[in-house]
């Protein structure tokens, strides 16, 4: 005998219709069987509910139509009852389960706006963390450049002496081109910031990427004299996630520390960052003494939308947590008991190899 | 009057930038125009190597991790280094360069500059500069040909800028007229001066 071998969710789906269909007869078989007085078509109502939830826009509108169209032929076959109200039953069922249908997909084309909304959202959420970087980016990116444009310029001065001084012109060339090397690395970093995609997993030093996005925000470290207090582990630990992923969490995390420090006085403010290898997960926290999250607010503050700040739309903690569970974490949050807040994430670690 | 000595003194352009990318660049240009440079990467380092009279000029960066331009500017006063400033900056900010202006900055420019932005700054850095050390070395030098005079030529000759007749000066120090005269021509001498007039300037220039 052939075996037919279905996966797991095909089976449930075979069966989840098959059951469907045999509650749509069921109330068919009633429907029939009692007389006009008894509104028995209703429940199909059930059984479009019950399928809006899983089927796609055309397989509701065909079980709407099925169901319907049962209404209609109960009616007719039903021997016994007062004609009038069979009828009027009859349209009560028909409207409601119009009704019905009509709201499950209305419900569906809103939710597929929100998703919309949301995925925009994100990606200003994204850009606009990347605001209090800019400084930091355009710094970085005018010195190179700077040095390109002084040894173009002496480059031609070197070669219009007489004789020309072709080493030295050589020389200023080749600071050039390593110059122009490093803008386009700092260019390709930024850029991989504000991209929204699948976490393409890999083994990367977790340390080494933390001090790599740490350079963006030396700028406003240093700007809120804010002092860092850089507790790593002091071995190589690896993970397994999406490096640039990581990443970005990690330097939200640290905006978002900084942010906070903001009404400490100058000479107190202070950002520890800590990572260790725990068994198979990688830990990561950071801690800073600024004015910490209500008590009462803790449990919202992963929440879409939610935020502290007049001039935040709140969506930065929440996509965090996101791209944390999507690389197969958990994000965190505590509260400092020297005050302030407490982050910290756990990411799966690198096997040994 | 001291140019000769004038040359004698090295004039460099110190550069202090925490890029080497910059610093090199800076390095190459300034010497294919012929200048002298000294490139630093802090404002420690500079101070650590930089020894004895300080002449030419002073090319900072204002963002720096150890010290920034501003705040050097700011201690230069102190540490009685008098090189004129210029700033190069990767960042914008008009409160900050007023403020180097204010405290007496040659210029502020704003990186990627023009390259003969920079030069021509440099220049007339130099300029002040150089103004300044032969002011420095003119003074030294009326300053040791007032040392020549001895206590009496000196009394003598400052009555004599005041205006007073040979007469007059004799019967305020109780000497004859004769010393008076002696002590006259023997000061103008030393002084290497040739009039009165020359005298008043002298020393209006040595108070």
């Amino acid at each position: 005998m052939k075996m037919l071998v279905f996966n797991k969710t095909q089976l449930n789906k075979g069966l989840g219709y098959f059951t469907f269909l045999l509650i749509v007869l069921i109330i068919f078989i009633c429907d029939t069987t009692t007389d006009y007085d008894i509104a028995i078509s209703v429940f199909y109502n059930i059984v479009i509910y019950l399928v809006g939830h899983q089927a796609s826009k055309k397989r509701l509108i065909y079980i709407f139509g099925l169901c319907v169209f049962l209404t209609i032929i109960s009616m007719l076959l039903t021997p016994f009852g007062n004609y009038k109200i069979g009828i009027i039953n009859m349209l009560i069922s028909i409207l409601s389960m119009m009704l019905l249908t009509s709201l499950i997909i209305k419900k569906a084309q809103v939710t597929t706006l929100a998703n919309e909304f949301q995925a925009r959202l994100i990606r200003i959420s994204r850009i606009k963390s990347l605001e209090g970087t800019t400084e930091s980016i355009v710094h970085e990116i005018n010195q190179p450049l700077t040095a390109i444009r002084t040894s173009s310029h002496s480059a031609q001065l070197w070669l219009e002496q007489n004789p020309p001084n072709i080493d030295r012109a050589l020389k200023a060339i080749q600071r050039i081109d390593h110059d122009s090397q490093r803008i386009s690395h700092i260019i390709r970093r930024v850029h991989r910031l504000t991209k929204a995609k699948q976490p393409e997993l890999t083994r990367f030093d977790f340390n080494q990427a933390v001090h790599e996005i740490l350079t963006l925000s030396l700028n406003d470290l240093e700007k809120n004299k804010i002092k860092l207090n850089d507790q790593l582990s002091q071995t190589k630990i690896y993970a397994y996630a999406d490096e640039i992923q990581i990443q970005q969490v990690i330097h939200n995390l640290i905006t978002n520390a900084i942010d906070a420090l903001k009404n400490i006085p100058i000479t107190q403010r202070q950002i520890e960052l800590y990572s260790n290898q725990q068994t198979n997960k990688i830990v990561f926290s950071i801690v800073d003494n600024g004015h910490g999250v209500e008590p009462e607010q803790r449990q919202h503050i992963f929440e879409t939308f939610w935020s502290s700040k007049e001039e935040g739309i709140g969506i930065g903690l929440s996509i965090c947590l996101t791209i944390i569970e999507a690389n197969h974490g958990h994000l965190n949050f505590k509260a400092n008991p020297k005050g302030g807040a407490i982050f910290s994430f756990d990411i799966p670690a690198a096997k040994e190899r | 009057m001291q140019e000769k000595k004038y040359q004698q003194l090295q004039a460099f352009v110190y550069i202090i930038d925490d890029d080497t990318s910059v610093r090199d660049s800076l390095e190459d240009l300034l010497q294919s125009v012929g200048l002298e440079v000294k490139k630093f990467e802090s404002t420690h380092q500079f101070l650590a190597h930089a020894h004895g009279a300080l002449h030419g000029c002073l090319v900072l960066d204002v963002r720096m991790p150890e010290q920034s331009g501003l705040a050097f500017q700011k201690q230069m006063q102190a540490l009685d280094i008098h090189l004129p400033v210029i700033f190069i900056t990767g960042h914008g900010e008009v409160a900050m360069s007023v403020l180097a202006m204010k405290r007496g900055a040659i210029d502020f420019l704003l990186k990627p500059f023009k390259h003969q932005d920079l030069i021509d700054a440099i220049q007339i850095a130099m300029q002040k500069d150089k103004q300044r050390v032969m002011l420095e070395l003119d003074q030294q030098h009326f300053h040791t040909l007032w040392n020549k005079l001895n206590h009496g030529e000196q009394e003598v000759i400052k009555l004599v800028a005041k205006g007073c007749l040979n007469k007059q000066i004799a019967a305020q120090l109780h000497l004859s007229e004769i010393t008076i005269k002696v002590r006259r021509a023997s000061a103008m001498r030393k002084l290497e001066l040739n009039s009165i007039i020359e005298l008043i300037h002298f020393l209006e220039k040595i108070k």
